[in-house]
């Protein structure tokens, strides 16, 4: 291309791009909607400290950030999955059969070498989703549902469906270890949120994760790698997975194929209810953050309560159809 | 490019030094469908070049090859004298082709910036350098002398030209040195249109080797330096711009065993219809709003009749249409059918009941079920009718379809083909013959032959104007002009969601310059204001 010359030509403006439109005005409304989630996660926690006067004491604040850690930790991997335009099913798989690597791992070797084994797994899981996606092009959700019961399987085997108790010095560091009286679990979740969030919204990894789920076709004509930012996604949920399984077994002291079942559809519902799509192309980790912090809220109020964990469950549906029906408000009034 | 023509003369035994593109031998085949055969085409550097041909003709997937987008089944594509790699985009761009589709490679959610760096963001060491990108995206702006978008809004908030404007931008910063257009105006209202075309003189300013396709031959014949047509697959002649004639471009585009009347016919300004007597009235409109789309329009159909929806894209045509045909959800106004006032049809099954039909824009996408055959896509809107005791009876269904989609000249051999594999006129044949099967009283048409090829089009066109000789009611909307005013008897034109003024046939001469006349007043006087 040819420097630009500007006394060359003269050019009339091609189009008023700048033109003031009467749609594209921010209306208080929609702002209220956009930050939606946020108003609610207010609103929760101040009825929490009515209903249940403990809340805002250090130890809850603690108990409920280490309780909600593995989920957090997963939903992180989820957002990027999910603004990429995919699923993944298999999360709580890994993460059971990471925790039963990592216990069972712990008995040979020293702990951070067995947290490196462990990992190392959980990539191989995400790896295959990643492939079986991209390269065989299966349905991502279809692929996910399979290689959950392939995982879970794995574990059972693996551990002969025996619970494999880990009493090693530093196992329970993970899980309830704590640096300058700051529960580990929390510092991994929150360093998992903030390098998340940094890679998502300012490097060109998390931009191509954007473009992928917003239009797959525009990202793929632009050159983007398409196929392999997409299987590094399943990375990411087999590598949070795993992270998760540890940070169970290790606050247990047992590796057990049984565990974390919830993890699937909590970590998706966490990153729904922040308000990231499940269409892909939008969303936020902050939002994933708030997400978290209701699902997490409401699970406390109901322990404080000693209501039902039935009734738990039927809130918590009820607030993930409540989030993607608020989402498909805000975008029908967008159209 | 002195540098590039040496470094190309070892190609010399192609014959291609100095040509910014080479085609040589180039084959591309779907399935059995030979969709290119045969291609030995060069692009000169720094020249724009116009493919033109029918639908079909193998223009885009030529264009296609060339960005990477479609692999050819044999032969080879050369850049600069360079071999390209078959089907990868990457190489393609690395080469300096960028290419803008007429389905706009935009993503929605990003902002106008980010858009533009879509692929090729400005970082460092894998973190975006958003300042330095907002350095560039500015840069570019005013080298191209246009207004910068607030670069963080959403590119999905803009309009098509403004999106596409951002495409051009993005090859700008990619240093293109092949700009690859597919139809850069078909989507566009007239100021835009104009305005794009000196963009692309521009580029050409630039050093920029423009390849683009288009429909539109006056465009074609006033920017190109070189123009190829294609005829079914294969390159029927190019010639320097200056050499050919419109009536030569058609006549090859239709080659030697198609009618010298129908080619006549499509040169003629408009053909003269002669003017239908409206019968009672179907439906009236008053006061029709739709929020931030259309403000208080209103017309008449009669029966028989043909009211044309006249005006710019982005004044609000197609938002009537679909108002009428219950899509607007939001829609306010008053109806009267058949003299009778009903509620505003906020639903399709009302607007059904009402004998509204409409024959949308987005053939595929809201049209066809493009799986299916084309006799079930006929009978969609009538299954009962085909049916015996709830069961569908295929006897009945080939027959009903046959009989309402031949009345269109659609080959009944391919009724039981599947719709997706059709072209663009015989897709809009079997929406046609589905309303003609459900018998609706008024028929919308909105871009009733976009995308169709010109011999096609005057099927459908003929076609629309013997459905009104038969007492159907009908309201068209064109960004082509031309068909308005010759299909309507009366012409609504909108401008910026309002009725700028009305044309009757009774009083006045349908004509396009009537139409623009309409509605550019309205513009220049808020310009004015």
């Amino acid at each position: 291309m040819q420097p630009p010359d500007a006394s060359a030509t003269t050019v009339e403006p091609a189009a008023p791009l700048a033109k003031p439109r009467v749609a594209g005005r921010a209306r208080p409304l929609d702002i209220l909607l956009r930050f939606g989630m946020v108003w609610v996660l207010i609103a929760l926690v101040i009825c929490a400290d009515l209903v249940s006067p403990g809340f805002f004491e250090i130890g809850n604040l603690r108990n409920i950030l280490t309780q909600n850690a593995p989920v957090g930790l997963v939903a992180v991997g989820m957002t990027f999955v999910i603004i990429a335009g995919g699923f993944d099913l298999s999360v709580a798989s890994i993460a059971a059969a990471g925790g039963v690597l990592f216990a069972s791992f712990a008995g040979h070797v020293s702990i951070p070498v067995a947290v490196a084994g462990a990992l190392m797994a959980g990539l191989v899981a995400g790896a295959v989703n990643g492939i079986l996606i991209t390269r065989l092009r299966v349905n991502d959700f279809v692929t996910t549902l399979g290689t959950s019961s392939v995982f879970s399987g794995f574990a059972y085997l693996y551990s002969n469906s025996q619970p494999i108790v880990q009493n090693k010095p530093g196992f329970d560091f993970l899980g309830v270890g704590e640096i300058a009286g700051v529960p580990v679990s929390i510092l991994v979740l929150a360093a998992a949120f903030a390098l998340g969030g940094l890679v998502l919204a300012k490097s060109v990894y998390g931009r191509s994760i954007y473009a992928i789920g917003g239009n797959v076709e525009a990202a793929r004509l632009s050159g983007i790698r398409v196929d392999l930012i997409r299987a590094t996604t399943y990375l990411l949920t087999g590598l949070t997975a795993v992270a998760a399984g540890m940070i169970l077994a290790s606050q247990t002291g047992v590796g057990q194929a049984n565990v974390g079942a919830n993890i699937t559809l909590d970590s998706i519902a966490v990153v729904i209810i922040g308000g990231t799509s499940l269409l892909g192309g939008e969303g936020a980790m902050w939002r994933t953050a708030v997400g978290l912090l209701i699902l997490a809220t409401i699970n406390n109020v109901f322990d404080a309560l000693a209501l039902d964990t039935a009734i738990q469950e039927i809130v918590k549906g009820a607030i993930v159809i409540g989030a993607v029906g608020l989402d498909s408000l805000t975008r029908s009034r967008r159209a | 490019m002195p540098g590039l023509r040496q470094e190309a003369d070892n190609t010399v035994e192609h014959g291609d030094a100095g040509a910014a593109v080479a085609f040589e031998g180039v084959a591309k085949a779907f399935g059995a469908v030979r969709a290119v055969s045969d291609l030995d085409l060069r692009i000169e550097v720094g020249k724009v070049h116009a493919l033109v041909g029918e639908n079909g003709a193998g223009k885009s997937t030529c264009l296609g090859m060339l960005a990477g987008r479609i692999a050819p089944t044999s032969g080879t594509v050369r850049v600069f004298g360079e071999e390209l790699r078959h089907g990868d985009p990457r190489a393609a761009r690395a080469a300096g082709v960028v290419a803008i589709y007429q389905e706009l490679t935009i993503v929605p959610h990003l902002s106008a910036q980010a858009n533009v760096f879509l692929g090729m963001p400005k970082a460092r060491r894998g973190w975006l350098d958003e300042r330095e990108m907002r350095r560039r995206y500015e840069g570019v702006c005013s080298q191209l002398g246009v207004q910068a978008a607030p670069a963080s809004v959403p590119a999905g908030s803009l309009s098509v030209a403004e999106q596409q404007l951002l495409e051009v931008m993005r090859a700008l910063i990619a240093e293109a040195r092949i700009i690859l257009f597919d139809e850069p105006t078909a989507s566009l209202g007239m100021h835009e249109r104009a305005a794009m075309l000196r963009l692309i003189d521009d580029l050409r300013g630039r050093g920029i080797t423009v390849a683009f396709v288009s429909h539109n031959l006056d465009e074609v014949l006033g920017v190109a330096d070189t123009i190829s047509v294609f005829r079914n697959g294969r390159l029927a002649a190019t010639r320097a711009a200056g050499e050919w004639t419109k009536a030569q471009l058609v006549q090859q585009m239709l080659g030697h065993d198609s009618s010298d009347r129908l080619a006549e016919e499509m040169l003629e300004d408009s053909t003269r219809r002669p003017r239908r007597r409206g019968g009672a009235s179907l439906i009236r409109v008053e006061g029709l709003t739709v929020p931030g789309c259309v403000d208080d329009v209103g017309f008449e159909l009669k029966k028989g009749e043909v009211v044309g929806i006249g005006g710019l894209v982005g004044s609000g045509r197609t938002t009537v249409l679909r108002a009428l045909a219950g899509l607007e959800p939001r829609a306010v106004g008053r109806l009267w059918v058949e003299g009778e006032e009903r509620a505003w049809p906020r639903s399709v099954r009302l607007a059904r009941a009402y004998g509204i039909a409409l024959l949308p824009e987005d053939r595929k996408g809201e049209g066809l079920a493009l799986q299916m055959s084309a006799m079930e896509n006929v009978t969609m809107a009538s299954w009962p009718a085909s049916a015996r005791a709830g069961l569908l009876s295929r006897r009945r269904t080939v027959a009903r379809a046959t009989a309402a989609a031949t009345a269109f000249g659609f080959d009944p051999d391919r009724i039981g083909e599947v719709a997706g594999n059709l072209s663009g006129g015989n897709q809009q044949k079997l929406l046609l013959a589905r309303w003609r099967c459900a018998r609706p009283k008024v028929l919308l048409a909105d871009e009733p032959t976009r995308g169709i090829d010109i011999g096609a089009k005057h099927e459908i066109i003929d076609a629309l104007d013997r459905m009104a000789g038969e007492g159907l009611g009908i309201v068209v909307v064109s960004s082509e002009l031309e068909e308005v005013a010759t299909l309507s008897d009366h012409v609504v034109v909108l401008a910026e969601g309002r009725v700028a003024g009305s044309i009757d046939r009774e009083e006045e001469e349908v004509t396009m310059s009537a139409i623009l006349h309409t509605a550019f007043e309205v513009e220049e006087a808020h310009a004015a204001a």
